[in-house]
């Protein structure tokens, strides 16, 4: 796999205890896949505004994935995610896109700039930087594409493992 | 007014036809000839492009409504792609999104077409930790999917009681050095297919063949567990269990109530 990132720890997300999601390249799934991202980060001890942000991030990589990546209706995409000292690493692949895609994926990553305000579309992986520790580009071999995402605790974050155990105590 | 046409790369069934500009009331013999072109060549699922359409006018609408009964009579369908916010709101006002699915790109239009029509089963795989804090988010996951593709509220409440069921069961009774539980889901329009698998020790694995095929419940009346199997079956149309070396799969069918 060629690795091409500006950040040498954001690594794959699959491993041993982790999540992992492979489903249709297909619009309607996402709103139910950010939701449980959502919720697992919540059961591995993150806070509601981690677990809200993870919901963005979350939404936006799949998206792209699915509009520019695994755009033949029976290819799909994958989802994992893994928690782990503090932080949650989230690597979504897809089928890869056309040239053109890739190098817009590129510029979005590693030169973002918002778009001017007369543009519709752009926003979504400038959010997605803000809302992240890390982000990076791997290609693989047969063309797929995987955006991984390091997203780190919050300073506020001790607060969160005293919710996680009144969430615990609710379920 | 400007129209073209396409045969979609995607499937030979499919037309694509391209609108630009104004769609007024004077376009719509011109379009009214060009769908019955269309569907005298046997193509009778239309995929309607219309990124470059600035108004749609009533009269126009009321043609569009018009091509799409007569591809519906030949079981085919015609649907909306690209329309910007402002025309789609004012659609929706005229009452268009009760005659007519709206998609916001080709991509989701194909994918409601092999949905409805070719009859595929979409596979959606998740692997997750033997936690059994996972399991609610994971049984809210699958219902929430069935409640996006569709199925009624009760068939998707009926769906969450059962993979709450078979993956706490997974996890609870499985081999405790099991690095994850795979849960798979198949869906179509018809119904719904979930495949759970784990590792379990091999008297765990048999007690639960025995239980299913032996159709018996596990609780004697003054148990307060041991249930969940039993509703399971209650509530879905067959479960089979197999058992190997690499582990136990559960394999649960449950046709969609309104299909």
């Amino acid at each position: 796999m060629e690795s091409d990132s500006k950040s040498a720890s954001a690594g794959a997300a699959t491993g041993p205890f982790g999540y992992s999601v492979k489903l249709p390249s297909d619009l309607e799934y996402i709103p139910p896949l950010r939701q449980f991202v959502a919720e697992i980060a919540r059961v591995e001890g993150f806070s509601k505004k981690f677990c809200f942000r993870t919901e963005i991030i979350v939404d936006e990589l799949v998206t792209n994935g699915i509009l520019h990546g695994s755009q033949d209706v029976h290819s799909g995409i994958t989802l994992s995610a893994r928690f782990e000292d503090g932080a949650m690493n989230l690597s979504v692949q897809d089928q890869g896109g056309t040239r053109q895609n890739l190098e817009n994926l590129k510029r979005a990553v590693y030169s973002p700039k918002p778009p001017s305000n007369d543009k519709k579309k752009g926003r979504g992986l400038v959010i997605v930087q803000m809302l992240s520790s890390e982000i990076k580009i791997d290609l693989g071999e047969n063309g797929h594409t995987q955006v991984h995402v390091v997203k780190t605790k919050d300073p506020d974050e001790s607060q969160a493992q005293r919710e996680k155990l009144l969430y615990e105590s609710d379920i | 007014m400007r129209i073209s046409q396409q045969i979609s790369q995607h499937d030979e069934r499919i037309v694509l036809l391209h609108f630009e500009g104004d769609l007024n009331a004077t376009d719509c013999e011109a379009t009214s000839k060009i769908f019955q072109e269309i569907i005298d060549s046997k193509k009778y699922f239309i995929v309607a492009l219309m990124e470059n359409v600035t108004f749609v006018s009533s009269p126009f609408l009321g043609e569009l409504m018009g091509c799409k009964l007569r591809l519906v009579e030949k079981g085919g369908n015609m649907v909306i792609v690209g329309l910007n916010y402002d025309l789609r709101e004012r659609l929706v006002q005229m009452g268009a999104d009760k005659i007519f699915q709206f998609y916001p790109d080709t991509h989701t239009a194909y994918n409601h077409y092999h949905w409805e029509y070719t009859q595929s089963a979409q596979v959606v795989t998740i692997t997750l930790p033997p936690k059994l804090q996972s399991v609610p988010a994971v049984r809210r996951f699958i219902a929430g999917i069935a409640k996006q593709k569709g199925y009624t509220a009760r068939d998707s409440f009926r769906i969450e009681t059962i993979v709450d069921e078979i993956a706490n069961n997974a996890i609870e009774h499985g081999d405790a050095s099991q690095p994850e539980i795979s849960v798979e889901l198949r869906i179509d329009r018809k119904k719904f297919e979930l495949l759970v698998r784990n590792k379990t020790l091999m008297d765990k694995a048999n007690q639960l063949k025995y239980v299913l095929e032996a159709n018996k419940e596990t609780a004697q009346s003054g148990d307060t567990r041991g249930r969940g199997l039993a509703l399971v079956k209650l509530i879905s149309n067959s479960i089979n269990v197999s058992i190997d070396k690499t582990g136990t799969e559960v394999k649960i069918t449950k046709m969609r109530e309104d299909s």
